[in-house]
């Protein structure tokens, strides 16, 4: 149980890790809901 | 009755009762008489709604006779993953709990696929709460693949792929949050779409990850994948996140010429300590495209390794917000791997959750600035491997299967976070006769590309003829 408790532990860190050197750089107008926009604007004619 | 069953698709056994060359009762009897008797080894059903079935196929019946006609689907018989709510049937979501989930509205799919004439079969086995991508069921049975008994069928949408490659309905619907149409699709040779995040609404049916989850179809061919894509596909105000684009008329696009496309094979990370024949297979497959008219070229690809972080961010702490009552209540009902899993999400802090946000749009926009402003489409390969043998997905601890869950659907994934259209498609055996798949990937809401492009492959390779040994 220690071992399962350290392994998610251990996971949840290297996922905050990752996710902290990526954004380093994030303006203040990067939104969280600003997905399905990027989505939308992709699109082209099929 | 088998031929109609293992041969004709949702197409030619809709024209076929159209016509009242064959009857809507005496196909569902015929589904019901297979799955009776193959079933209980497969274990691709977890409900199987005999009477209503039935009942569905009667009043389809005398609409035909009485010349009404409710859509493309009228008369072919469907199933569903048991995480679409469908009254008055109970929903497990492959738990231990037989109704698990209720939905506060019927499964939006399930519904146009009904109006559209489709007859529910019943709901289809899957991993407990959609987690993991081989289709082990400690609860309803571990599902077997029907080209090689023993071996995973992929997962999470185990029974969808298995049902329909084994004949037993003509096309089923399936989730995907990290892969779980497509790999099940690839694993037992059949066709599965993930459309774009928006494109199919998700109300009705159990949520793993709001950000990532997607409905679709499985089927036996492209054509009749592109059918019931366009039943299901719309805005839906049920399921705020649905595009209000109009819907395209996907089949209808397939015989058109195809034009130069030009297709992306990926340099970085999707060719990477991949199986040989796996390999080989989706390099053959580019090959047959290019006769085609395909124009294949390498192109280099943003890491994937970020995405599927932020990914996993916003899976692990949603499914933990969607399933707290069970993982904190009885967390013994659950499988070790499930509970693991969900487990990191309460360790996850908001500030990571909405930096994940913000960086899966500029993700996404960067990916299609750098590949698909290039290239139409990538080609990639579905699965690592063909199926493995259920001994080898279940060894070791929990910790070791966890890792070996994310190495078999590592080339699936990226694109639920991307939210772009995936078509996984049959491309080939192993020497041993397993299946393999390869994936044709798109810009947002171009589906129509995938599909053509899909259909005038599957036409060229010849795979889509073959069936598993079944009885």
């Amino acid at each position: 149980m220690v071992d399962i408790d350290r392994t998610i532990t251990a996971q949840a860190a290297d996922l905050a890790a990752v996710i902290e050197r990526a954004t380093s750089d994030l303006a203040l107008g990067e939104e969280a809901g600003s997905f399905l926009v990027a989505l939308e604007e992709g699109a082209r004619d099929d | 009755m088998t031929d109609v069953l293992t041969e004709w698709t949702v197409v030619s056994l809709a024209e076929a009762i159209r016509t009242r060359r064959v009857s809507p009762v005496e196909v569902t009897r015929a589904c019901l008489d297979r799955i009776a008797r193959l079933d209980a080894r497969q274990r691709s059903f977890i409900t199987v709604d005999a009477e209503g079935a039935l009942g569905t196929a009667r009043v389809l019946e005398r609409e035909v006779a009485a010349g009404r006609v409710r859509g493309p689907l009228h008369g072919v018989p469907l199933a569903f993953k048991d995480l679409c709510h469908v009254p008055p049937l109970p929903t497990s979501c492959g738990t231990r709990t037989r109704e698990y989930f209720l939905g506060s509205a019927p499964c939006t799919a399930v519904t146009r696929l009904a109006a559209a004439g489709a007859i529910t079969l019943g709901k289809l086995n899957m991993t407990e709460l959609a987690l993991g991508p081989f289709g082990e069921n400690p609860h309803h049975g571990d599902v077997q693949n029907p080209w090689r008994p023993g071996h995973v069928s992929g997962g999470s949408s185990s029974g969808s792929g298995a049902a329909v490659a084994a004949g037993f309905a003509f096309g089923a619907l399936g989730s995907d949050t990290g892969g779980s149409i497509r790999l099940p699709a690839a694993c037992c040779g059949i066709v599965g779409l993930k459309a774009t995040y928006g494109r199919v609404s998700r109300a009705g049916a159990m949520p793993l990850s709001w950000s990532l989850d997607h409905i679709g179809p499985l089927a036996r061919t492209v054509r009749d994948t592109a059918v019931l894509l366009g039943v299901i596909a719309g805005h839906d105000p049920l399921d705020a996140t649905t595009s209000h684009r109009a819907v395209p008329d996907y089949a209808g696009a397939l015989d058109a010429p195809l034009g130069t496309i030009r297709v992306g094979v990926p340099e970085n990370y999707y060719f990477d300590r991949l199986a040989p024949e796996a390999s080989r297979a989706v390099h053959d497959g580019l090959g047959v495209m290019q006769t085609c008219g395909a124009k294949v070229e390498p192109i280099h690809v943003p890491d994937p390794e970020v995405m599927s972080a932020c990914s996993n961010v916003l899976a692990r702490a949603e499914s933990a917000a969607i399933h707290v009552r069970v993982t904190k209540d009885r967390p013994h009902e659950l499988q070790d791997t499930v509970r693991l899993r969900i487990e990191v999400g309460y360790r996850i802090s908001a500030y990571d959750y909405l930096q994940a946000q913000r960086l899966r749009a500029r993700l996404a926009r960067a990916f299609i600035a750098d590949v698909l402003d290039r290239v139409d489409v990538l080609v990639v390969p579905t699965i690592p491997e063909p199926a493995p043998s259920y001994d080898a997905a279940k060894a070791g601890s929990a910790e070791e299967r966890v890792q070996r869950m994310g190495g078999f659907s590592r080339l699936t994934r990226p694109f639920n976070g991307l939210g772009l259209p995936a078509l996984s498609i049959p491309c080939g055996f192993s020497m041993d006769g397993r299946p393999l798949g390869l994936q044709i990937v798109g810009r947002p809401f171009a589906e129509r590309t995938l599909l053509r492009l899909g259909h005038a492959y599957e036409q060229a390779a010849g795979w889509v003829a073959r069936r598993p040994a079944g009885e």
